[in-house]
């Protein structure tokens, strides 16, 4: 991590139309270059902790309507794993396991008592080091887009 | 040929992964707006396990059993 002035490191207010107005540091702040699949416009995001464990908020800091509810595919799929692929380092521009988090982003379903369901064929990637992410298409199909889980 | 196609499939895999992402959008926003109107982080997420209450504590439980970390997986 490069060093940061004062000024850079304080905290920015980000719109959140579901979260509300919503402080965030500038390390939780992830570069994606080119946006998400269908959102190829929002590159700049806030990964916010929930109180749960492998939850996480993706908002948009350009576009408050834009956020994601993302979790940790390890966690809640104990079969998950993933194989780092040439283009996967050259997007992260790391190698680093430690450095990269991997995590998908959650459909919520039509009804509370069905399940979730969580992309684990188009996981987000990040370099956390970096502060920079992007959406991997898996190379196989091993796991699907639309894999169901109990949140 | 086969670069083509190959160009094709690649193309269909982008559109699906938009269509996922914007189906995700969706569902969270109605989720949430349904019955939150000026929820805080905290208040958000309580409300969103408590939707499923009823499979939370065994997941609690195994999401703690499940400490790995990514080097784990990662091969």
């Amino acid at each position: 991590m490069t060093a940061v002035t004062a000024e850079t490191a304080a905290p920015i207010t980000v719109a959140s139309e579901v979260l509300g107005p919503i402080p965030v540091a500038p390390d939780q702040i992830v570069a994606f270059a080119d946006g998400l699949y269908g959102f190829p416009g929002a590159t700049r995001f806030a990964l916010l902790p929930t109180p749960r464990d492998g939850v996480f908020w993706l908002q948009s800091i350009e576009f408050s309507a834009l956020v994601f509810l993302l979790v940790d595919p390890f966690m809640v799929f104990p079969k998950f794993h993933i194989e780092l692929t040439e283009s996967d380092k050259a997007r992260l521009g790391t190698a680093n396991a430690e450095d990269i988090l991997v995590l998908s982003i959650v459909t919520m379903p039509p009804e509370p008592t069905q399940p979730c369901t969580a992309n684990l064929h188009a996981p987000l990637m990040f370099n956390a080091r970096a502060g920079q992410g992007y959406q991997s298409i898996r190379p196989d199909d091993a796991f699907g887009i639309r894999e169901e889980f109990i949140l | 040929m086969q670069v083509m196609l190959g160009e094709v499939g690649a193309q269909t895999a982008q559109l699906e992964i938009a269509d996922a992402n914007l189906g995700a959008l969706d569902t969270s926003l109605r989720a949430f707006k349904s019955n939150l109107q000026d929820a805080d982080l905290e208040k958000a997420v309580t409300e969103l396990v408590s939707r499923q209450t009823v499979y939370q504590a065994a997941m609690l439980s195994t999401s703690r059993i499940m400490g790995m970390s990514l080097a784990d997986y990662l091969r």
